[in-house]
């Protein structure tokens, strides 16, 4: 079973705003936001194979 | 003759005597029988609960591995989330100082040239330092299209 520490939102989309400085701005914070799912989702199969190879091994 | 032997031979107290014996090893038979029975039945059941001690044991152990994993992943996470929030952080600085830059560039142009370019047209090109600190948060982020940015 999942963690709760691994089953949260790490963040939300940000809007483009109105002008180029708050358009980049928002680029920049879902290109991180985008990574920081990836990594979240990363590190949860992580702990699947882990728990996994853990349950198999001692069957 | 012999009838009389017999008969002093099993006198009234030795018959109840014999009985009492006999009774008493019928009652020592059953009792060994009943508690033999009953000792299987504790053998059995201590067997079962070895055998379950056995399986919580290590249930428990997998169940403690299991936590020290899900406490390194989330340490890792926890560290490689604070890495990502940092460069973002960074480069939303950048970009602050890159206004800064404008702005102060801005101050120079009269009233009636900052009407004129008051929007940025839709095909109109990123300023360059803007463009290079995109990429720079794409490449944080691991996008494949960092190259195209």
């Amino acid at each position: 079973m999942t963690p709760d520490s691994l089953l949260i939102a790490p963040c939300v989309a940000y809007g483009a705003g109105t002008t180029v400085s708050s358009l980049a701005k928002g680029y920049v914070k879902n290109t991180s936001c985008i990574a920081q799912w990836q990594l979240l989702l990363d590190k949860q199969i992580k702990h699947k194979r882990s728990m996994e190879k853990l349950y198999d091994n001692s069957k | 003759m012999l009838t009389d032997v017999v008969k002093k031979m099993f006198s009234k107290p030795l018959i109840l005597a014999l009985l009492f014996f006999i009774s008493l090893s019928g009652l020592f038979g059953y009792a060994s029988y009943h508690f033999y029975a009953e000792k299987q039945l504790v053998e059995e059941r201590l067997d079962v609960s070895e055998a379950n001690a056995k399986l919580l044991s290590s249930a428990l152990l997998k169940a403690e591995k299991a936590r020290k994993i899900a406490d390194t992943i989330t340490s890792e996470y926890v560290f490689d989330s604070k890495d990502i929030i940092a460069s973002k952080e960074d480069v939303l600085n950048k970009i602050d100082e890159l206004a800064v830059v404008v702005e102060a560039k801005q101050d120079a142009i009269t009233k009636e040239e900052k009407n004129a370019i008051k929007y940025v047209p839709l095909d109109g090109s990123l300023p360059v330092s803007l463009r290079g600190l995109l990429a720079e948060a794409c490449l944080h982020a691991k996008g494949i299209a960092c190259n195209d940015s």
